[in-house]
């Protein structure tokens, strides 16, 4: 188990590497000008070059690539004129933006999405797999065709559309709920939990129709083996044959999605759940950097949620093999 | 100013569809409305966070309008009047000139001091100015290196060096000396470029959420793209300060909501929204309903801002002048000012200069219909050879913009004009534009005077020769490079009586007019609104923002 891991991890790594030299590349192939946002109007070229030179960008690709690289595991000092920033290990460099620490930035985004995300995923995954469940033991009855349908009815909807009606509804027409945001949990769990009941709704809305059907027809796939047919023979309840027999066997390609999306939530891809709702999570920090050509936080943002994934992978790997007793791991 | 500001807050502004609302006269209540109330918390609410906060690296309005809360500059505007008065904000009065404008001297007040007590001395003033020179210090305007003798090799205080130009001969006393005469450089001082920032308390980079204050309020924290609050300085005397009061404890200021859910917040005035304002204008798509509800009235603001959105003709590729004036005639404003929300985005303009902007002469060279006049369009054309022409349009690329375009390109398809048009990312809009490399026959532009004067539009907007010197942020995008213009501009220059300056500004904007270089579209008005327990609010008419100054909240 442990060589394992550590294999994983270090193609997790590997991975990561990749990633990062992918994101570089493209920034350099972009033609806006971080340095020409930086200088304003009236930018005379000489004061262009300086600029350019104080954010390091006259500098060849593989030099800044090299010093990010260095940064991440020693830290980096920043500014030759002004007072010298220092940015402590791992340096995911400084904003052009915000002349803030990038990887400070994101720990401050990253409670938002933390919340937003595992929230929801508790909630679709629970009632995904319910749902998915009773459709498959109700199979071609009323209950089947109702939670299957509901289900792609969630789907079929925009997240904004739903988001927004959502918000129309219980904040403004029924004044239910307050303005939805993310409130600290350390600051007010009241808030907090009630802040994010639209925003879980949305995604969870959205996301359900994934595991209803994949726990259906994952389900099905095993009630049709023989050592189900064995265990109503023998007598055993029709919970425990469900439940420790079906779902178990059953869970490893929702443990497999589920992971993924955990991975990504987390790591901010929620960005149009963010914007509907007024979220200032990871999400929102992206799109805001690609406008503003701010490169070290597009490399930040893309790290942070590139590495989230990928540990969600690894860790979907490891819990395969706990849960299901016919995988062994290498 | 306000660069990347102009193009959000156009877009804002104008993606209302209906036409039709009039702006409702919206008057604030000045403080001639009771005494201000002392103690609570303002609440101002953004969409997006402030550029910057250091006084020497903001250029939008947003961020300079927050910054006099903190920051004081050499001179300053009184706006509690029916028109804003330049008054000594930092210093005693509007300056001293000498040596034919070249040569200004300000004497500081007394008794202005940090928020830890220590007095701001004029070596201070001389520091924070001599930091707009530093690379790391940027996005600022541009006045200081253009203006102070010396300022082309300067690197900025950082280096160890400092700028010979710029004299305190005592602790309270202030002199430049500038490369050329400026007969309103005392207009300038008034950015908070020309403030004072204490060197032991200067961060670099990170200025901006560490700004040191010598106004009524200070920084108690700063997330950026979160929360700033303002608490009061206790250091700070109204008896120094002609411009501001200290009336509520704090300014809470929230960063990152969207603009619409801002918009109904404020207008739904329930709990904290009653004490909270935007500084943002209203968006487009909110305009039509707010600015016409009568029950909003006496918390809406209209703002109009010293400023022209117009369209710029390339001389240099529209060579015929008959065929831009038949272009000036052709444009149908009405359809142009429908796509930017209608008749509450502002009034239909005739000239460069806007009513506000000192110098500002009213005259109409084309078609008083602001529908157009096509029959001498057409006359115009045909003197013109009757050409079938084809030009670029360059718009943004935003709905409202795509919208304009389609209105020019049908009203000069009239002409026989087909327009091409090409969307460029909002975003990066005026960075693309401005690069001499990238020209096209027709620009959208939108531009707002860095102070009410027209030294800070005509000459930046019309005179050649900049083309040259600064080819990646080139503002004439009419690329005139008239030498009659030029000369001019040179001669208005050297003018020491500002009357007379702006008489010879109307003319030159009518000079410009008559070669038909650029379009003229509107005058632009931006509103926002307030909680119904802010009071003291003011507009700025410089900054088009609402400043708060002498804001309270009612309990």
């Amino acid at each position: 188990m442990l060589r394992y891991l550590i294999r994983r991890l270090l193609a997790a790594a590997a991975i990561l590497l990749v990633i990062t030299v992918i994101t570089f590349v493209i920034f350099f192939a972009l033609p806006s000008d971080p340095a020409l946002l930086a200088c304003g109007k009236t930018c005379s070229p000489s004061r262009l070059a300086e600029i350019k030179h104080s954010l390091g960008l006259d500098q060849s690709f593989l030099t800044q690539f090299w010093e990010f690289f260095k940064g991440l595991f020693a830290g980096r000092d920043f500014g030759d004129q002004s007072v010298r920033v220092h940015c402590g290990t791992p340096c995911l460099g400084i904003s052009f933006q915000t002349d803030t620490p990038v990887l400070s930035t994101l720990l401050g985004d990253f409670p938002a999405d933390l919340s937003l995300g595992l929230g929801a995923a508790v909630f679709f995954l629970i009632l995904g797999v319910g749902l998915g469940t009773l459709a498959a033991v109700r199979r071609g009855r009323a209950a089947d065709k109702a939670a299957v349908g509901l289900a792609l009815l969630g789907v079929s909807v925009q997240i904004y559309f739903v988001g927004l009606l959502l918000l129309y509804l219980f904040v403004d027409k029924w004044q239910i709920l307050p303005a939805s945001g993310y409130t600290p949990l350390t600051q007010d769990p009241g808030a907090w939990f009630q802040g994010l009941i639209l925003p879980w709704a949305t995604l969870v809305i959205v996301y359900l129709a994934l595991y209803t059907r994949l726990t259906r027809s994952s389900m099905l796939e095993v009630f049709a083996e023989d050592y189900m047919r064995t265990a109503r023979a023998k007598g055993l309840s029709a919970v425990k044959v469900v439940l420790k027999h079906g779902l178990r066997a059953a869970i490893t390609p929702i443990i497999t999605i589920f992971g993924m999306d955990v991975g990504s939530l987390i790591g901010g891809s929620a960005v149009i759940t963010e914007s509907v709702f007024g979220i200032n999570g990871i999400g929102k920090l992206a799109v805001d950097s690609v406008q503003n050509s701010d490169l070290p936080v597009i490399l930040g943002t893309t790290l942070f949620a590139a590495t989230f994934v990928v540990l969600a992978n690894v860790v979907v790997d490891v819990v395969y093999g706990l849960v299901d007793p016919r995988v062994r791991l290498a | 100013m306000t660069r990347r500001r102009r193009s959000i807050a156009l877009a804002a502004t104008a993606v209302a569809i209906a036409l039709g609302a009039t702006a409702c006269g919206g008057s604030s209540s000045t403080t001639g409305s009771g005494s201000p109330t002392k103690g609570g918390t303002l609440t101002v609410l953004d969409h997006a966070d402030f550029d910057h906060l250091d006084p020497q690296r903001v250029y939008t309005t947003e961020g300079s309008s927050m910054d006099q809360e903190l920051v004081r500059t050499l001179t300053g505007w009184d706006e509690t009047g029916s028109r804003p008065r330049l008054v000594g904000d930092l210093a005693t009065d509007t300056g001293t000139p000498s040596k034919g404008d070249t040569v200004w001297t300000f004497h500081l007040r007394k008794g202005v001091t940090w928020q830890d007590g220590t007095a701001v001395t004029a070596q201070d003033v001389k520091y924070g100015v001599e930091r707009t020179f530093s690379p790391d210090i940027n996005g600022g305007p541009p006045y200081a290196s253009q203006w102070l003798v010396g300022g082309s090799s300067y690197k900025g205080p950082y280096s160890g060096k400092e700028l010979a130009s710029v004299q305190t001969p005592d602790a309270s006393t202030i002199v430049f000396h500038l490369d050329q005469p400026v007969a309103d450089f005392n207009q300038t001082t008034a950015m908070p470029g020309w403030s004072a920032v204490p060197k032991a308390h200067d961060t670099g980079s990170t200025y901006d959420t560490h700004v040191w204050s010598d106004g009524p309020y200070m920084i108690k924290s700063y997330t950026k793209n979160k929360e700033l609050v303002l608490v009061r300085n206790t250091a700070w005397k109204q008896s120094t300060d002609p411009i501001r009061q200290q009336n509520v404890d704090e300014i809470d200021v929230k960063l990152g909501q969207d603009q619409s859910a801002i918009d109904q917040q404020i207008k739904s005035d329930a709990g904290t929204a009653q004490t909270s304002i935007m500084q943002w204008p209203i968006a487009g798509s909110d305009l039509t309903t707010i600015s016409g509800d009568p029950s909003l009235k006496s918390r809406l603001y209209d703002i109009p801002a010293p400023g022209i959105n117009y369209l710029a003709i390339n001389t240099t590729r529209v060579k015929d002048l008959k065929v831009r004036q038949a272009i000036e005639d052709a444009i149908d404003k009405t359809t142009v000012r429908g796509a930017f929300g209608g008749s509450a985005y502002g009034d239909y303009a005739s000239t460069m200069l806007s009513p506000g902007i000192g110098g500002q002469r009213k005259f109409n060279l084309y078609s008083t219909d602001p529908a157009g006049d096509l029959t001498k369009a057409r006359a115009l054309m045909k003197q013109a050879g009757n050409p079938r022409l084809t030009m670029s349009l360059a718009v943004e690329n935003t709905t409202t913009e795509e919208h304009f375009a389609d209105a020019v390109k049908t009203s000069l398809g009239r002409i026989g004009i087909t327009v091409n048009i090409t969307p460029i990312d909002a975003a990066n809009y005026f960075s693309t534009v401005d690069n001499v490399k990238n020209q096209y026959d027709l620009t959208w532009v939108d531009w707002i005077a860095d102070w009410p004067n027209a030294s800070t539009v005509l000459p930046v907007l019309f005179d050649g020769r900049q083309i040259a010197k600064l080819p990646q942020s080139n503002q004439d995008l009419s690329y005139l490079d008239d030498p009659a213009v030029n000369a001019q501009i040179d001669k208005i220059a050297k003018m020491t009586d500002v009357k007379q300056a702006d008489a010879a500004y109307g003319a030159l904007d009518e000079q410009i007019m008559k070669d038909a270089a650029v379009v003229p579209l509107m005058y632009m008005k931006f509103s926002e609104l307030a909680g119904s327990k802010v009071g003291g609010v003011i507009p700025d008419p410089i900054l088009a923002e609402p400043s708060l100054v002498h804001a309270y909240v009612k309990s």
